[in-house]
């Protein structure tokens, strides 16, 4: 596969070329209407008349309250006597594990709950109202054990040990506090000589909290059988994989399993009702193919709010201590960091890739980097959500850089301006890999340019405006984050049928990024199409699709390159054909303008559908790409904020916000630019709301009328909150910088995940800036922070002063 | 999925026979009107009552008018329309103000000003501005109607006035005199939130600038919402520019809550947003009632 070329002969480079679809504004999403008017079908929607079925059973979890406990006892007769179908540990074939990373795991807890939200049983009933009746029959008994939530007293020796080996999965911390196996160590150059001949250095610590994805459908799945075929429609991000674990787990072949993102098939195919990196695989999906096996009925789990925050996947809290060092003159000298990931009851996570952030965004002769992964009872398992750790570390790294400059008194632009890596030849400093493309320092100026920077910043501690009670301050940050690692190999296929209807096969899924439009638009543009009227699509359906990795890390367009080379194939198979008709050399002809023409005579040309009317039948065309290993992938841009508080109420508010990313070049220009916008509001609920909670006395009632009876606090949309409409900022400018990608499809790059980087640190040094400096040290802000914070300014009215340690030398 | 349990449902056709389905089975009853809380409520299992009585069918409480010195609201009215009646806008404006402030739109479209009322929830928006407005609300048993004054149908947490077999009817507020204004001031930590604190502040200014009625009600921070009597009294014949008077009066409203620290800030937060609420509704208040002057 690597033999590949790094670029289909499709490919257009050429940073003046002249598209058809590829960035037309005017191209809108192809499934819009389907959703806004509600026909589009989600897992969650499934009934039995679509699977061609009468009946339906329906399925949910017991879960665990407790943090850690051990199971005693668990009593199903009542459930059974009633009529309901139960599931324990021991109902499942023995040794039978799923999941994916380093820890697969039994899908139900089999003596020891790690983490509060643990699914113990599971039930099935014959109707959706009766499972939590069903539920509420089973009686578990536990015998609670010490727990613990935070990472650092997870470290201590004397805390409650999770796992064989110890709290570090994979390591351990010695008696000297010296770091073992399981954390990655980097090195370069000689950091503490560094910080010790620097003129500023300058140290803290920071931190984030439990995040959940809560996209808009939960996880879930409908599971039937029909003989030994087993049919699941799943909502997942990544079919092709929930295949492979169903067939190992069953031990049956792969293509007696099908797994469709909803429906599969044309329409509702890849429905997911978003992911956000929560959907690539789940407990629910085996258990509720166990359950239609011994029902004999299809099976319907969807989760529950509750079970869908607690048992399925969080945004992990990584803390990081820095000590930076810097010469008067603003140049970055050192960088010495310590990250801490609390991964969870069931692991997974760690910190590096906000380590690589943070050596890749700043050119720096000495950094030394340590990342431990901790397990707590916290929470489940830490993982992607939208970025695998980029998000909290960015917000770690553009504190401490902002309040580096603010020790140097140094404009926070000028200091980013110096020291970022940027063209040209930016490098990967630790494997030494060449960045495939770079949008620095074009992203950071234009976005500059657009918000008015020097205008708004009067400079550290020091608002833009002050109106009565009211403050506006600016901040600004920039991003250098992976966009996805190197994965295996992508596949899709390219159909034209005599009548001239194409027909885009492809593993992946559409997150609400646009992936159902950017899909066949790419394979539409390579054959010339001025249009996608007649272009069909088939996506994340194994019965039709074949992998093409997951549908994660803003690689879902760089991997539909692979539709460049399945037109290519068709082409290969198609222009011979057509040369004859055109009395023309085949290796002369190309698409063009909805024919197909010779290139030495363009007068001499075909229309498409006439083409296609010269097959006698189907073609079909087959693509694979790889993308290549040895280039580093970086997603740049740079965020410019404004934000408003009222010092009497500490309400905040964020007035605008200009944002530039290096796309490469842009594909679907709507959904790119929505993306972008929809990124930035996602960071305001990261600065100032989301963080899943627990309650260490496990009996508290958030919300009058709403008690709560766990560990957890607030796991439903009511009191896990996220910005609504409202909460957007007056005004959002989003800047796309088309910086060539030489690997991606037309030089694209990847838009989902890149938007949300860096987001809620723009806004949170716009919040510093307006209340006199203050530095904030965790996400996300909460209203007690912001009261402290004007109080802080309040008696030190100079401002501008540090709430931090530092020494100057 | 988290479904509601099973439940009967009654959707009577009268006033009379939705009192006569409470009074024979009021004990394991709810009344549903448009259901914005209720539904959760049963989907999170909070309650499960054997019958829910569905009162939208039922004719004639839907209506927003003034007759008889009051602004009188049927108690099947949206919130919407709360929203958008220019007669309200105009003249009762805490009540418009907070009308605007209920959840967000869809929860307005569908969520009515009775099941607002009667929910009994101590951070909805609508009873704090009962409260400042000295409203008054019809309940209709099996005896027929009777008037409760807001001030005394806000029991507790979820507890109204309402016996078991009585179904608001309708909600008033005394038409405001000349020189009135009024304002609803809420902070939420965003759009659809509970209250962190609120207030609803109603003034009468007299011949001078003092004032002649002033009411005060607070959501969000107590077991029900509040109608702070010390604080209202404080500012009698007072002006609302009269910062030391307006300083003592937010003082005592602050007094009367007793709001509980939770995910929306500390009990002292609260605390201080209600004085300074109070205080910026006064003023406002104030402004408006002398822009309305006649």
């Amino acid at each position: 596969m690597s033999s590949k070329p790094q670029s289909s002969g499709l490919n257009n480079l050429d940073p003046n070329a002249k598209f058809n679809l590829v960035g037309n504004q005017a191209v809108t999403r192809r499934d819009i209407y389907a959703k806004v008017t509600g026909q589009r079908k989600y897992t969650p929607d499934i009934g039995p008349g679509d699977i061609g079925r009468s009946t339906m059973w329906y399925a949910g979890f017991l879960v665990a309250p407790h943090p850690h406990a051990r199971v005693t006892s668990i009593d199903v007769s009542a459930a059974q006597a009633a009529g309901y179908v139960t599931l324990v540990e021991s109902d499942l074939p023995v040794g039978a594990l799923f999941g994916i990373g380093a820890r697969a795991y039994p899908p139900l807890v089999s003596s020891e709950v790690l983490y509060p939200g643990q699914p113990v049983a599971a039930v099935a009933a014959p109707t959706a109202n009766e499972v939590v009746d069903a539920l509420n029959l089973i009686k578990v008994e536990y015998e609670q054990l010490p727990y613990v939530f935070d990472a650092q007293e997870a470290l201590q020796a004397s805390a409650p040990q999770l796992w064989p080996g110890g709290n570090v999965p994979g390591g351990g911390v010695g008696e000297n506090g010296a770091v073992t196996s399981g954390t990655l160590t980097l090195n370069l150059g000689d950091v503490d000589t560094a910080l010790a001949n620097a003129d500023v250095v300058y140290e803290d610590t920071f931190g984030t909290s439990i995040q959940q994805h809560f996209e808009i459908f939960p996880r879930g799945a409908v599971a039937y059988w029909s003989g030994g075929q087993l049919t699941v429609n799943a909502s997942t991000q990544f079919a092709w994989a929930v295949q492979q674990q169903l067939a190992a787990y069953f031990a049956i072949p792969a293509t007696d399993v099908r797994v469709s993102t909803s429906l599969g098939g044309y329409e509702d195919g890849g429905a997911l009702g978003n992911g956000l990196g929560n959907k690539s695989t789940g407990e629910e999906y085996v258990l509720a193919a166990v359950l239609a096996q011994k029902i004999g009925a299809p099976v319907k789990f969807v989760h529950t709010r509750l079970t869908h925050a607690r048992t399925t996947t969080n945004r992990w809290p990584l803390s990081a201590t820095f000590r930076l060092g810097a010469m008067n003159d603003g140049t970055l000298v050192a960088i010495d960091g310590i990250y801490t990931a609390n991964v969870g009851g069931r692991g997974g996570a760690q910190g590096a890739d906000a380590v690589g952030d943070f050596y890749n965004a700043y050119n720096c002769p000495n950094m030394r980097f340590y990342s431990i992964p901790v397990t707590t009872d916290a929470y489940s398992n830490g993982a992607a959500m939208r970025s695998v750790g980029e998000e909290q570390g960015h917000f770690l790294m553009e504190s401490a850089i902002d309040e580096l400059a603010h020790k140097l008194n140094m404009d926070p632009v000028q200091f980013r301006l110096k020291n970022m890596r940027q063209a040209p030849n930016p490098v990967e400093p630790f494997a030494n890999l060449p960045y495939t493309t770079i949008a620095q320092p074009q992203a950071l100026q234009e976005a500059m340019q657009a918000f008015g920077w020097s205008n708004l910043w009067k400079g550290w501690g020091v608002p833009s405006s002050v109106n009565g009670t009211k403050r506006v301050g600016v901040g600004m940050c920039i991003q250098n984050a992976s966009k996805g690692s190197p994965f295996p190999p992508s596949t899709s296929q390219v159909q034209v049928d005599p009548d001239g209807t194409v027909t885009v096969y492809i593993g992946l899924t559409d997150h609400g990024a646009g992936g159902n439009t950017t899909f066949p638009l790419i394979a539409s543009e390579a054959l010339g199409l001025t249009s996608m009227a007649n272009v069909k699509l088939i996506q994340s359906d194994t019965m039709y699709t074949t992998n093409a990795s997951v549908t994660a890390g803003s690689q879902s367009t760089h991997n539909s390159h692979s539709l460049l080379y399945a037109v290519e194939d068709l082409k290969n198979q198609w222009f011979p054909i057509v040369a004859s008709k055109l009395n023309a050399n085949a290796n002369n002809l190309a698409f063009g303008n909805d024919t197909i023409y010779d290139t030495t005579n363009p007068s001499n040309s075909i229309s498409f559908n006439d083409a296609a009317a010269l097959l006698t039948s189907s073609i079909k065309g087959f693509g694979v790409w790889q993308i290549p290993f040895n280039v580093a992938y970086r997603s740049t841009g740079a965020r410019f904020a404004q934000v408003e508080v009222d010092t009497e109420t500490a309400v905040v508010h964020v007035i605008s916000h200009t944002f530039a990313l290096g796309l490469g070049r842009t594909i679907f220009y709507k959904g790119a630019i929505h993306q972008m916008m929809g990124g930035s509001v996602m960071g305001i609920g990261s600065a100032f709301f989301e963080e899943l909670l627990n309650d260490p006395s496990q009996n508290v009632t958030v919300t009058p009328g709403f008690p709560s009876s766990g560990s957890w606090l607030n796991p439903n949309f009511h009191d896990y909150q996220i910005p609504t409409i409202y909460e957007n900022p007056d005004s959002a400018n989003v800047i796309p910088v088309e910086n060539i990608d030489p690997t991606g499809p037309f030089g694209a790059t990847g838009i989902g995940e890149n938007c949300i980087i860096a987001a809620d640190i723009s806004f949170i040094n716009a919040l510093s800036n307006a209340l006199g400096g203050y530095r904030f040290h965790k996400t996300p802000i909460r209203i007690e922070d912001v009261v402290e914070a004007i109080q802080w300014m309040n008696s030190n009215p100079n401002g501008a002063s540090s709430t931090s340690s530092s020494t100057t030398s | 999925m988290t479904l509601p349990p099973r439940f009967g449902y009654a959707a009577p056709r009268s006033l009379d026979e939705a009192v006569r389905v409470l009074q024979a089975r009021g004990d394991e009853a709810k009344v549903l009107a448009g259901g914005q809380s209720m539904i959760p409520l049963l989907k999170l299992r909070v309650g499960a009552p054997a019958l829910l009585v569905d009162i939208q069918k039922l004719p004639g409480l839907d209506y927003v008018e003034e007759s008889g010195g009051f602004l009188r609201v049927g108690a099947l009215t949206r919130v919407a329309a709360l929203c958008r009646s220019d007669l309200v806008r105009r003249k009762y404006q805490a009540l418009h103000d907070a009308s605007l402030t209920v959840a967000d739109p869809l929860v307005r479209n569908l969520g009515t000003v009775g099941g607002n009322l009667c929910h009994g929830d101590p951070a909805n928006d609508l009873p704090a501005v009962m409260l400042a407005m000295g409203g008054e609300l019809v309940a209709t048993g099996p005896a027929g109607a009777r008037t409760v004054r807001a001030d005394g149908f806000f029991v507790d947490t979820f507890t109204t006035a309402l016996a078991r077999d009585e179904i608001l009817t309708e909600a008033r507020v005394p038409s405001p005199p000349p020189r009135s204004g009024g304002v609803y001031l809420k902070v939420e930590q965003k759009v659809a939130d509970f209250a962190t604190a609120a207030a609803a502040v109603q003034v009468t200014l007299d011949r001078g600038s003092g004032c002649a009625y002033v009411g005060i009600g607070l959501a969000g921070v107590g077991a029900t919402a509040i109608k702070a009597k010390k604080a209202e009294e404080a500012m009698a014949g007072r002006e609302p520019t009269d910062r030391k008077a307006v300083a003592e009066a937010a003082g005592l409203a602050a007094e009367a809550s007793s709001p509980v620290s939770d995910i929306r800030g500390t009990a002292e937060y609260k605390k201080r947003l209600v004085r300074l609420l109070v205080a910026r509704g006064l003023e406002k208040a104030g402004e408006r009632a002398r822009r309305g002057a006649r």
